[in-house]
């Protein structure tokens, strides 16, 4: 029926060519709910192409020789926080009906794993599939299949998140030396004094203002900045 | 392989039928789980099917619905249509196919076409009004309406039974106007001080004028309304279908034709349905609509007394009829701005007012007929919207303004309506731009009485604000809220006016001459005397009818249902049919219990699962519709049948998805029932624009793209 009416953007069209999941992505990912939002059909391709960069991540693609990347390790911290972060963030979302900003968070996550060096551990994996489904169920449901699972994912409990993962596991540090900045540092949140003090003293852009010179004093204001006075 | 989603998204939605994967539990079955209310406004199946712009809404809750079923509540989340309607049967009548047919096809389409998206509905509490099982339940609710009244003591809908009580023991006293008031002496009152009410006891009534005292207060009445007919349809047509005078479809002249019809008094609840937005979660803004449709405003009523006028000497009796004596009538006018009264320096009545004929002088008679007879044609919308080119006629008569005993003069003009307040105006010309643009035309006086407190008043404006009243005697000096205070006071004080209450909102026209809609379960005798018949007897079903079209006059199609229409020998069917409106004013209480015979929903289930948590829809939507089931709603909470005096807690509206061409999504559209033709089914919007839930026509929007996918 659709062809018959000619220049219309049919549904049956949409979903025949980008599947459903992208279809209801699409249409949440266009802007906030309550905003009017022009439909632009090609955009429709972004939505569809994260759900084929899911599905080579988890399952892989036989015809490309792409094998499936899960491990089955345990999640590396870094990505294990960004995890947390997401699922409280998607179920607020969720809540809020922010459904632009939730897909977001899942294009991360799947960014995230897909530049992963030690492939898709099965447990974010799991999680990652849980917090897809609402969004995109038909896929959601597949790779919960292929991840070893009975249906239906419907039936299996949101994911929580756990508190302590939700802080930054990285933070930024200005490193001062006589008053002036001289770099920033990335460094462990939750580093000790001693290792900090480590880290500015390798610091290529710091060695130069304290070498050859006696530290009078060395100041780590936590989780803030570092000091040092030099003469 | 990559991702297959053709064979894996059919895969899952069968699983998902098969397993019943979202079922929604009834109470009994549902434990300690707390449940959810996840409901979109149910669309109207139209033959083009599915665009893009539905699954939006529907994509929103039911990601929400999947949620929250993995946070472990239990979710009733479901699909239903609302299938009657215009389109459908002026698609019937021109392809001479029974609506009941396309609109079964219609449906299967649409059902396709949503489950297609992988929507998360419990399939197995789907309701189409159309269904008399369904519509059972929606006739039903009209004769809790019918058999109703509104106590205006207690504020609240209670059974016609319980006013006969009141009124056979003399607890509640009628008035000449037909209103009821509680008897002074059984409450040991003294009478009330000033105007004398002449209230009467039931007994001192005959049987039809208990009859007429008893249909005067039920929540469904009948009243003679005007309509717009179209001869050259031979069809009465919605509000929308008109347009400068005529019809929409062929350009045929409408006339305004007073006919019989069914209202409900939506008007009684005016104030609750205010009220009641405060606790809402829904939009600031969706709420303000409500509110202005409703149109409170405070005020008071003003008596105006008319000036005799000298009249031709009475012709011999039994020839023409005298002109009547007109004496010390009054016309009474409200204003919501009596502060300004001192600057009243003409009235204006509507065209239609009864006083007209009584006070226009000879000299003036043909000028107003004239002018009448222009008015009868034109819409209240018409109206009110060419406002801006003010036309009128003197009557030739004169009022005294009474707080300056100045003679003021008498005009009709089509501006003013019968509708709303008292179908009367005092014009304060240098305070209201209408009246300043019709003073400016006739070169009536415009005279100021309020200064802005900062600055000065426009030259050549009217200055429409509050501020300072000058030129007001006693009132000078004051600001404008306590200017309305004192001047109040001194017109109840003197007995020429009093605080009044007056809304925009109307009782609500229930009826329509047309074929696909339900039934009214009501029979009239050879008086045309109406009746409820038995709840036993629903669902009264649409009949089977090979013909039915207009039927050329203002008749309903079914007028031709000759064997239905029999219902005794001495009682007919009721042949007008139910707006769009009623279906979809309850269907998210059959959701809750879509299969019982024996109620509209099983009071624990409503109460389970009542109030819907979050509702999704159009914003187009914000006041008919969601006024609508509100007050049914409200009605259904007074009678004991429903537990919670709002339906829907949380609203959301999403917005439009817009076009990216100049071409509008329907336009090339050629569906069995084309999108342009499903607009102007609603025949009491006061706004251009969509009328059924999914398929909507945006004024000035173009939705959705036009460009070939391929």
């Amino acid at each position: 029926m659709s062809k018959a009416r000619g220049n219309v953007v049919n549904p049956d069209d949409i979903v025949r060519e980008y599947s459903a999941d992208a279809f209801r992505m699409y249409e949440m990912y266009m802007g906030p709910l309550e905003a009017q939002k022009p439909w632009n059909t090609r955009d429709i391709t972004g939505l569809w192409r994260l759900l084929q960069s899911v599905w080579r991540n988890i399952v892989g693609d036989e015809q490309e020789q792409t094998p499936s990347r899960l491990v089955d390790i345990s999640t590396p911290e870094e990505l294990d926080r960004q995890l947390h972060r997401a699922i409280k963030k998607i179920g607020e979302d969720i809540e809020g009906l922010r459904f632009n900003t939730a897909i977001a968070e899942l294009f991360k996550l799947n960014n995230a794993i897909t530049s992963s060096p030690v492939g898709v551990p099965r447990a974010f994996a799991e999680t990652f599939t849980l917090l897809l489904s609402p969004f995109a169920p038909h896929i959601a449901e597949e790779l919960w299949a292929k991840l070893g699972h009975a249906p239906s994912i419907q039936h299996v409990a949101w994911p929580e998140y756990d508190k302590s993962k939700l802080v930054d596991a990285l933070i930024e540090l200005p490193v001062q030396v006589n008053g002036k900045l001289r770099d920033r540092l990335i460094v462990q949140v939750d580093s000790d004094e001693g290792t900090i003090f480590t880290q500015v003293e390798a610091s290529e852009k710091v060695k130069p203002w304290i070498e050859g010179k006696t530290i009078v004093k060395r100041v780590y204001v936590a989780k803030k900045m570092v000091n040092y006075v030099v003469a | 392989m990559p991702y297959n989603h053709a064979s894996v998204e059919k895969k899952w939605q069968a699983y998902w039928l098969e397993a019943k994967t979202f079922r929604a539990l009834d109470p009994s079955e549902a434990g300690s789980k707390p449940k959810k209310y996840i409901l979109d406004m149910f669309p109207y199946p139209s033959g083009a099917g599915l665009h893009v712009g539905h699954p939006e809404g529907y994509t929103a809750t039911d990601i929400v619905s999947r949620y929250w079923r993995m946070m472990g509540h239990n979710v009733l989340h479901t699909m239903g249509w609302d299938a009657f309607g215009l389109p459908a049967e002026q698609y019937a009548v021109k392809n001479n196919v029974h609506p009941a047919v396309t609109t079964k096809a219609n449906i299967d389409t649409f059902r396709k076409q949503i489950q297609m998206l992988g929507l998360s509905y419990d399939w197995d509490r789907e309701v189409n009004t159309t269904d008399p099982g369904y519509y059972k339940w929606t006739q039903w609710i009209f004769l809790q309406l019918y058999n109703s009244y509104f106590d205006p003591f207690d504020s609240k809908a209670k059974p016609i039974a319980h006013l006969l009580a009141e009124l056979e023991n003399e607890n509640i006293l009628v008035a000449p106007d037909g209103s009821i008031h509680i008897n002074p002496v059984q409450e040991g009152l003294e009478a009330v001080s000033g105007q004398p009410q002449i209230l009467r006891k039931w007994r001192e009534f005959s049987p039809e004028e208990q009859r007429d005292v008893v249909d005067g207060q039920r929540l469904a009445f009948t009243d003679e309304v005007p309509v717009n007919w179209c001869p050259g349809l031979g069809t009465v047509l919605a509000n929308e279908e008109v347009i400068d005078g005529k019809s929409e479809v062929g350009g045929f002249p409408v006339e305004r034709r007073p006919l019989r019809q069914w209202m409900l008094r939506i008007t009684c609840y005016a104030d609750r349905l205010i009220e009641d937005l405060n606790a809402l979660d829904w939009p600031e803004s969706l709420k303000e609509m409500q509110r202005n449709w409703i149109g409170r405003s405070v005020g008071a009523d003003v008596d105006f007394e008319i000036v005799p006028t000298a009249r031709p000497t009475p012709t011999p009796a039994g020839s023409d009829p005298t002109p009547q004596d007109s004496g010390s009538d009054v016309i009474t006018v409200f204003t919501t701005r009596p502060d300004t009264l001192f600057g009243a320096t003409y009235m204006v009545l509507a065209p239609e007012h009864e006083l007209v004929d009584a006070i226009t002088t000879p000299e003036q008679r043909e000028a107003v007929s004239v002018y009448r007879n222009g008015a009868l044609n034109k819409s209240d919308r018409d109206r009110m919207e060419g406002a801006k080119d003010k036309t009128g006629v003197f009557t030739g008569a004169y009022a005294i303004n009474p707080v300056n005993d100045e003679k003021v003069p008498i005009w009709i003009a089509d501006y003013v309506l019968t509708g709303y307040g008292t179908g009367a105006i005092m014009a304060v010309p240098a305070h209201d731009e209408r009246d300043y643009a019709f003073a400016q035309k006739f070169n009536l006086p415009i005279k100021p009485v309020v200064q802005p407190i900062k600055g000065t008043a426009p030259q050549n404006a009217a200055y429409p604000d509050e501020g300072i009243a000058v030129n007001s005697d006693f009132l000078n000096g004051m600001k404008t809220a306590e200017a309305k205070e004192r001047i109040i006071d001194e017109l109840e004080r003197e007995n020429v006016g009093q605080r009044s209450i007056k809304y925009k909102l109307r009782d609500w026209l229930f009826s329509r001459q047309r074929y696909w809609g339900e039934p009214f379960p009501i029979v009239l005798d050879a008086q045309g005397h109406h009746f409820a018949i038995g709840e036993e007897e629903l669902p009264l079903n649409l009949p089977q009818m090979a013909d039915f079209k207009p039927t050329g006059t203002p008749e309903p199609p079914l007028s031709k249902a000759v064997e239905w229409l029999k219902y005794s020998d001495t009682l007919t069917r009721e042949t007008n049919t139910m707006p769009q409106w009623a279906g979809s004013c309850w269907y998210y209480l059959r959701y809750i219990d879509p299969t019982n015979a024996d109620a509209m929903v099983d009071r624990n289930k409503e109460d389970y699962w009542m109030p819907v948590d979050l509702y999704i829809g159009g914003v187009e939507h914000a006041v008919l519709h969601l006024l609508y089931a509100r007050f049914w709603h409200k009605v259904l909470f007074d009678l004991g049948h429903v537990s919670t005096a709002e339906p829907f807690q949380r609203l959301v509206n999403q917005g439009m998805i817009l076009g990216e061409t100049e071409f509008h999504f329907f336009e090339t559209t050629t569906g069995p029932v084309s999108a342009t033709d499903i607009t102007g089914i609603d025949e009491e919007a006061t706004e251009r624009g969509p009328k059924m839930f999914g398929m909507h026509k945006q004024t000035g929007e173009k939705i959705y793209a036009t460009r070939v996918i391929e």
